[in-house]
């Protein structure tokens, strides 16, 4: 496998009044193009954070995020966002579509962005719809939706621009164990079939063990990295 | 225009706000473009008069229908140094099929009364008019308004006048267009009112000589039983639409109340719409939109509307326009294209300017602060 991220020395803080609270301290880890990798740790550890600058949707007050050799902290706002539409897909727990759009059309908005005709945008929105399952689904809207569909919707979402890295934070936290699983072996697949990278946040010690290697964290410091090389444990 | 799917998306789901924001603009273009419409009837209406033109009537009633002059007042009139002319016009006003429909005739001397008025018969002709006693010359806006034809025969409700459509005429004093010219002995026996004017129109040499002949006028009519009051065409006219001048100043204070309350409206409405999106404005910079995106999302999401509501006030002025005959065709009422555009440039500009700070205000946010937010 080949180095596609690169976390280097990251810190996060806020100003909250007169005090600084720390949420991340110099943080450093590496991502193999092709890993499977879950972030554990408590509330507050820091793991949303950590994935969202990760993700380029939040900046380090100290350190660097290297995606193959860049430096994306360096990237002016037009940039990352389109260094973001190219490179990361994400996943919410909240699902995050836009109410008002069928599942093809919150699918087709990435690409949106992208340098492509209509009927381009919608073959691929149907063909990603079809990898999660969803194409018979494609002219719903959220509402007609279950919280399962929903998820693998945002799921075709993240994928359709055929991202580096998919990030997804917590993506099972809403659903049933049946939804939730489903929503996990698709994750798995993607990583297995399509060699996308996935990092997930999940508080589930079921969904990490999904992953091919665990990092955990607390009081957001990096406690522990456990790789497993061969993926999902027996 | 990649983004026009999400915007007429997002128009249509918050339908109750965006209805009430394109009423609210709508009705503000229709009432400043049904009043810049006024204004230009008044203006065309003044522009028309004749600069060289003296109107007499009974003295303290200026009053287009109830002042009555003597026609024998012309022969002491003609004889006023520097007058070139001068004609009688019976007026009365009357009603077309219902009482909203204001007709006003003007009974007149033909061959006189075209010597003091520029009068260009298009359909029919003066001659067919000249040879029927009860023939009438409708004026063209009066004609399109009521779609009278050539050869018609036509019947007001008071006085039971009714006349024979001989021609269709234009005219530079548009007064007169939005009317009815009939034969003034006809009028006068209908309104058993002969002898007698309503008002005359005395033309004189040039504007220089108008003071000077008004004074002369009104002192050698000073004796008769009916004294006068002798003013430039003009003066009489704004005299004459006072009443409709009071009107359009009480419109210009609501015009202005409008386009305050409009704006307001809007920019709170399109706050209150970006603020409920704040969490999707989140969603769409994660997927990589940039901040301009977003204002041309929100910003394009609001000029929309507003120019939806533009058109529908701008239909709205027109068909009120259209169908208000019920000024008598006093004034005329169109809508200029130009108008038009100015309705639609000031609707735009409320959505724009209503848009604008909550849409930066937007798409400044951090996306993480963004996606915090709960639905």
């Amino acid at each position: 496998m080949d180095g596609l991220l690169s976390v280097q020395q990251v810190s996060k803080s806020y100003s909250r009044g007169e005090q600084d609270v720390s949420v991340l301290k110099d943080i450093n880890f590496e991502v193999q193009a092709g890993d499977y990798v879950a972030l554990m740790g408590p509330s507050g550890s820091g793991k949303t954070t950590l994935l969202n600058i990760i993700g380029g949707i939040d900046s380090p007050t100290s350190g660097r995020v290297l995606m193959e050799g860049a430096d994306i902290s360096q990237l002016a706002d037009a940039e990352l966002a389109a260094w973001r539409t190219s490179n990361v897909g994400f996943v919410f727990q909240q699902y995050n579509l836009l109410p008002v759009l069928t599942a093809v059309e919150n699918v087709e908005l990435p690409l949106l962005l992208l340098d492509m005709t209509k009927d381009e945008r919608r073959r691929r929105a149907l063909t990603a719809l079809e990898i999660v399952g969803l194409k018979p689904r494609a002219h719903h809207y959220p509402r007609q939706m279950s919280g399962g569909e929903e998820q693998r919707t945002s799921v075709a979402r993240a994928l359709v621009t055929d991202p580096k890295l998919i990030i997804a934070d917590e993506p099972t936290g809403n659903l049933d164990a049946a939804a939730a699983s489903n929503v996990l072996d698709l994750l798995q697949t993607l990583n297995e079939k399509f060699q996308k990278t996935i990092l997930m946040v999940t508080h589930d010690p079921g969904a990490a063990g999904r992953a091919k290697r665990t990092v955990r964290l607390n009081k957001g410091a990096l406690v522990q990295d456990a790789g497993q090389p061969h993926g999902r444990p027996q | 225009m990649r983004f026009l799917p999400l915007i007429l998306k997002s128009i249509r789901r918050n339908r109750r706000r965006s209805l009430l924001t394109i009423g609210g603009i709508g009705l503000s273009v229709f009432v400043i473009t049904a009043l810049l419409s006024v204004e230009a009837g008044f203006a065309s209406l003044f522009n028309s008069t004749g600069e060289s033109t003296l109107n007499v009537y009974e003295k303290g009633l200026a009053c287009p229908i109830t002042s009555r002059v003597f026609d024998s007042y012309l022969s002491t009139i003609t004889s006023v140094p520097n007058v070139v002319g001068a004609t009688g016009v019976l007026r009365g006003l009357y009603s077309y099929q219902t009482k909203d429909h204001l007709v006003t005739v003007s009974g007149v001397d033909f061959e006189q009364f075209r010597r003091v008025k520029h009068i260009v018969v298009g359909e029919g002709s003066d001659t067919d008019f000249a040879a029927r006693g009860d023939g009438a010359l409708i004026g063209r806006r009066l004609a399109s308004d009521y779609g009278w034809r050539v050869g018609q025969t036509v019947s007001l409700i008071e006085d039971r006048l009714t006349f024979q459509v001989a021609g269709i005429f234009s005219s530079d004093d548009k007064t007169y267009e939005g009317g009815v010219l009939v034969h003034k002995d006809y009028l006068s026996r209908i309104k058993r009112d002969e002898g007698r004017s309503t008002y005359l129109i005395v033309t004189v040499t040039g504007p220089s000589a108008i003071a000077a002949a008004s004074r002369t006028i009104d002192s050698a009519l000073a004796n008769f039983p009916k004294p006068t009051t002798t003013q430039s065409e003009k003066a009489a006219k704004e005299l004459e639409l006072m009443a409709l001048g009071e009107i359009r100043q009480m419109l210009s204070l609501m015009l202005i109340a409008t386009i305050i309350v409009s704006i307001f409206g809007a920019a709170n409405s399109v706050s209150m719409s970006v603020r409920d999106r704040t969490r999707e404005v989140g969603i769409l910079r994660s997927l990589g939109l940039r901040k301009s995106h977003i204002m041309q999302i929100l910003i394009g999401e609001s000029a929309l509307v507003a120019l939806i509501g533009g058109g529908i006030g701008l239909a709205a002025a027109a068909a009120l326009l259209t169908s208000a005959k019920s000024l008598g065709g006093m004034i005329p009422l169109v809508l200029p294209p130009a108008y038009a555009i100015a309705g639609m440039g000031i609707a735009l500009a409320i959505g724009l300017l209503g848009a604008a700070v909550p849409s930066l205000n937007a798409s400044r946010l951090k996306i993480v602060d963004s996606l915090r937010l709960v639905d």
